[in-house]
């Protein structure tokens, strides 16, 4: 019982981190129907300029603060200058583009920052471990959970509750009649984009001391973010708080009882969902945008 | 009638092609180097990896190289010497194409390296047709030393050398049930069944044995698992920073304190220290070289080392230090003429020196090194985490079943 | 994004690429043997890359999984080699009909998908694939990858000699060449191209438009086989890299790189993408920059690619 509660909160632990992820992504796709793949990117931005920013202030929670804004601006610009001028044209450009963008980035991360694993420490508040259920249980671990659950809330708020929110879902459901009735659609993208990428680097920074700072780490939080959006659904933010929950615990348990099939059969839970539903446990389907 | 492009067969097209191979063509011969880098030089290609997890250890191993190259003002055997330096990506794939360009491109006179036991592999078969000495610096699968390849000799361990030590030092020092941890990979693998060899032949249990996929850094889900199963010890085998981290979490779930942790060399290594602090105190490993060994000769390299990168080296950094220093030796036996494949290789295999691990000399069948190893312990010495050694295994061979 | 392609409508070849072929018959003799080497390993790249330019340029189904065929035509072949110790050809014909499978079973599922959802489903099939590589050891090694495969010889000459395996890529690959065009130009390949340019149009002339996908996705497929298993005859070793994303993404890259919808375009893209990986790396560590800026511009303004580019500074117009 302890083994699975221990493994339970893990899968947290990674959860939330694809949660950060997933949610821009989707939302993202959602509304612009674009598949960034330079998401990862943006995690992985944040984790570095984590990594410089400790050096700069000294201070954790600092970079936590400063780290996502030079990723946001960076996004914004990407948005603005490359990514805009393609939605006009064939639905794959866009994702075509980011995908050169990831490329690019890596290679200037590597050159900025070096290709050995870099590492951010737990600030000094959370850095213990606390009596859980005879054993030890990281203290920053579980303020990881906790704090992209106040995040999660937040957003469950402002999409459900703001006006903010009900014209990102008008958008992400039908973006032509969004523009008839006067939303500033172009606004929306930039804004709902660059949040997507702050969210990502914000994730990178808190993900630091648990998964180290490296470009490669992009690659290989991406694809679980994805697997998360089309279990979820692709546009939907109950979807990819769903999605993140289940591949968390996946991953988790799947390590302990089965390592040799887990990557295996969440492939293949990825197809079957793809075939039978397309629009995931939440969304709508990818054909219909 | 105008002279158009379409008519003339579009040569902008094939002339483009043509201009960009033949131009790659000089490029790859390296044909502008070579007019100007010296003839007489040696070039040594130093083959390692310099990416991720496993780059501490690949920088380790040239910082080692590069220390002794300053120590000889950049000469080996009266000719100056060139080092090339190409990554693999710890991926067998793109290691066989850099290896190709050393071989081929660049002319290497010796190849250094590789580190990780699956790239080793991969470049038996061409190692073997190319006949390039090759020295190898760090990847330890053991059955590498089975292939007979003339011009090959492991300056470093064998993964059974120093495994199957600790099985039998494990059961009698530490626990009689143990859980095994390794990096999935060829080298996991082959650490992991070399130390069950000798462990359960004394009468311990392997209770599970876990392979974590290469580029962990959460380890979160292992411990738990092995916390759940109230194993007395675990025996790890990690690379790079995916050690670090280990030992780290290791700690922080609380493994540390109730279950032994004992590991490889290269998990509780110098170069893993920075990133465990002490969560890596009262560690125990086996190795082939120990940073606080007492000798004159480990005393003078960790004194020039010191001086230089302000700590103390590691297995690795031993590891390229000592390999160069067998090249050295070799080539000053035979006037530095390094280009007569058969007299270096020859003189490589009658070394016989008192490295900073030890003494070090080859196998005459298998061309695997002899040398000690050290049953170390880490502990915090005057502010400082380092091994310390406990005991001493002398002259560990090669596999018995290599010699076949 | 994929311009109009360029449908040679009966097959001909052009002048310049009788010469271009003669420049490329002559270079070994005049190139080192590793340049052979490099230059023979773009030939086998080009098949797969001129393959996924039939799915991606021709019939507008861009798949972010096309490695998975690569992949399987080379696992096949080293498996069958060093497991059972059959000869390379025999391996590499079981490759190239395991691809030819693999892609009708996949396809059958793919191309019932369009845009977005058939992008996520076909990286979905090829990592599938590849975690069974990864993990399952007892067959793959996983990580390790197998190797130690020796090239067999092709009538009679061994193709370790390196310019004898370059003469074998160059004709695998004006072979493959040939082929593709000529199913470009038949009247599959030009329903096929009208299939791209309007599918509900297609559909209600009557053309059983799935059956074409299919058709071609199989075609595709076998044709990255062919590749796959070439590669591993050349480098003897293989990996579960060579089923990964990353390839996948590396074909990608070299079809928009040289020009969708022209074959030699995305040929051109992966000789420009190879050869800068080996050349220009020895000079600077930022290859991958660069490929990644010529890449962003060629989606947004050079859709026809370097060939396009080609086209147009030759004169020729690009939009036929």
């Amino acid at each position: 019982m302890d083994l699975i509660v221990t493994q339970a909160l893990n899968g947290f632990v990674y959860g939330a981190l694809l949660f950060l992820l997933a949610s821009g992504l989707t939302l993202t796709f959602g509304l612009m129907g674009v598949v960034n793949l330079a998401h990862g990117s943006f995690f992985m931005l944040g984790s570095f300029f984590a990594v410089t920013a400790i050096k700069l202030t000294g201070n954790f929670w600092l970079a936590l603060l400063l780290a996502p804004i030079p990723v946001v601006i960076f996004a914004v610009l990407m948005e603005r200058f490359f990514l805009r001028p393609l939605y006009a044209r064939d639905k794959l450009d866009p994702v075509l583009l980011t995908f050169g963008f990831s490329f690019i980035v890596t290679d200037l991360t590597e050159w900025a920052w070096g290709k050995e694993v870099l590492s951010i420490e737990e600030p000094r508040l959370l850095d213990d471990s606390i009596e859980l259920l005879g054993g030890l249980f990281p203290l920053y671990r579980l303020a990881l959970v906790g704090f992209v659950l106040l995040i999660a809330l937040c957003m469950w708020f402002i999409i459900d509750r703001t006006r903010t929110g009900a014209m990102v879902r008008a958008g992400v459901d039908d973006a032509a009649t969004a523009v008839g009735i006067g939303l500033n659609v172009p606004l929306l993208l930039t804004s709902n984009f660059a949040c997507g990428a702050a969210l990502a680097a914000l994730a990178g920074v808190i993900a630091g001391p648990i998964l180290g700072v490296y470009s490669g780490v992009d690659v290989e939080i991406l694809i679980p973010a994805f697997i998360v959006i089309v279990i979820g659904g692709m546009g939907s933010l109950k979807g990819a708080f769903v999605g993140s929950l289940l591949i968390g615990e996946a991953d988790t348990f799947g390590k302990t009882y089965l390592p040799d099939s887990a990557m295996f059969l969440i492939y293949l839970a990825m197809i079957i969902i793809l075939l039978a539903r397309p629009g995931g446990l939440f969304g709508q389907p990818p054909s219909e945008r | 009638m105008t002279i158009n492009l379409q008519n003339l067969g579009l040569t902008r097209r094939r002339f483009l092609r043509g201009t960009a191979g033949a131009a790659g063509a000089l490029a790859f011969d390296g044909g502008f180097a070579r007019v100007f880098a010296q003839s007489d030089s040696i070039r040594i290609g130093v083959f390692n990896t310099f990416t991720k997890a496993v780059a501490l250890f690949g920088e380790a191993t040239f910082r080692g190289i590069e220390l002794y190259l300053a120590g000889t003002g950049r000469r080996l055997a009266g000719r100056n010497v060139e080092v090339i330096k190409e990554d693999d990506e710890f991926n067998p794939q793109v290691g066989l194409q850099k290896l190709r360009k050393l071989v081929e491109s660049d002319k290497v006179h010796a190849v250094l390296g590789p580190l990780g036991s699956h790239i080793a592999t991969a470049m038996i078969g061409y190692m073997k047709s190319s006949g390039t000495p090759w020295i190898v610096t760090g990847a330890g699968s053991t059955v590498l030393t089975k292939e007979r390849i003339p011009a090959m000799y492991r300056a470093s361990l064998t993964n059974w050398q120093v495994a199957h030590p600790m099985g039998t030092w494990a059961y009698y020092n530490a626990a009689t049930e143990v859980v095994t941890v390794s990096s999935d990979f060829l080298a996991g693998h082959d650490i992991a069944d070399s130390f069950k060899e000798t462990f359960t032949k004394e009468g311990g249990k392997v209770l599970k044995e876990i392979f974590t996929p290469v580029g962990t850094n959460d380890f979160s889900a292992y411990l738990a698992d092995i916390r759940s199963m109230n194993a007395p010890a675990v025996y790890g085998f990690m690379v790079g920073s995916e050690a670090g981290r280990f030992v780290r979490q290791f700690q922080q779930f609380g493994l540390k304190g109730r279950v032994k942790l004992l590991g490889f060399q290269s998990t509780l290594d110098s170069d893993t220290f920075p990133l465990q602090g002490n969560s890596a105190v009262g560690g125990l490993s086996t190795s082939i070289y120990c940073e606080t060994l007492d000798t004159p000769e480990n005393n003078a390299f960790v004194e020039v080392y010191e001086k230089k990168h302000k700590e103390l080296p590691g297995i690795f950094s031993e590891s390229g230090y000592t390999a160069m220093r067998i090249v050295d030796d070799a080539a000053k036996s035979i006037d530095g003429k390094v280009e007569d494949i058969a007299a270096w290789s020859a003189a490589i295999g009658k070394t016989n020196i008192k490295a900073p691990r030890g003494p070090v000399s080859f196998d005459p069948v298998t061309h695997q090194a002899i040398q000690n190893v050290y049953v170390r312990e880490v502990i915090e010495h005057k502010g400082r985490i380092v091994n310390k050694v406990i005991a001493t295994i002398p002259n560990v061979g090669d596999h018995p079943g290599n010699k076949a | 994004m994929m311009e109009s392609p360029r449908v040679v409508a009966d097959g001909r070849v052009d002048r310049w690429e009788y010469v271009a072929l003669a420049c490329l018959v002559v270079w070994p003799f005049l190139a080192s043997h590793y340049a052979s080497g490099l230059v023979s390993e773009t030939f086998i790249f080009a098949i797969v890359v001129m393959s996924l330019d039939l799915l991606m340029g021709y019939s507008g189904l861009v798949s972010f999984g096309h490695a998975a065929f690569f992949g399987l035509g080379a696992y096949a072949t080293v498996l069958l080699g060093v497991k059972f110790g059959l000869s390379p050809w025999i391996g590499a014909l079981a490759g190239i009909a395991l691809s030819a499978v693999a892609s009708g079973l996949i396809g059958y599922f793919c191309v019932r998908m369009s845009g977005v959802a058939f992008f996520m489903l076909t990286l979905a099939f090829s990592q599938l694939l590849y975690s069974g590589a990864i993990k399952w050891r007892w067959l793959t090694a996983g990580s390790d990858g197998i190797g130690g495969m020796q090239r067999p010889d092709v009538l009679g000459v061994s193709l370790a000699h390196p310019v004898v395996m370059y003469f074998f890529a160059l004709t695998s690959m004006v072979v493959c060449l040939y082929l593709l065009r000529r199913i470009i130009a038949s009247q599959f390949g030009h329903a096929l191209v009208g299939l791209r340019e309007n599918e509900t149009r297609m559909r209600s002339m009557g053309y059983r438009t799935l059956l074409l996908k299919l058709v071609a996705f199989v075609i595709a497929g076998t044709f990255a086989g062919v590749s796959g298993a070439l590669y591993a005859i050349y480098t003897g070793f293989v990996s579960p890299d060579a089923l990964s994303w990353g390839m996948s993404g590396m074909f990608l890259l070299m079809v928009v790189l040289g020009g969708a919808g022209s074959f030699l375009g995305p040929a051109i893209g992966a000789a420009v993408f190879l050869l800068m990986k080996h050349f220009v790396s020895s000079q600077t560590d930022h290859w991958l920059l660069i490929v990644g800026v010529i890449f962003v511009a060629c989606v947004m303004f050079f859709r026809g690619g370097i060939y396009g580019l080609i086209d147009r500074i030759g004169g020729r117009r690009a939009t036929p």
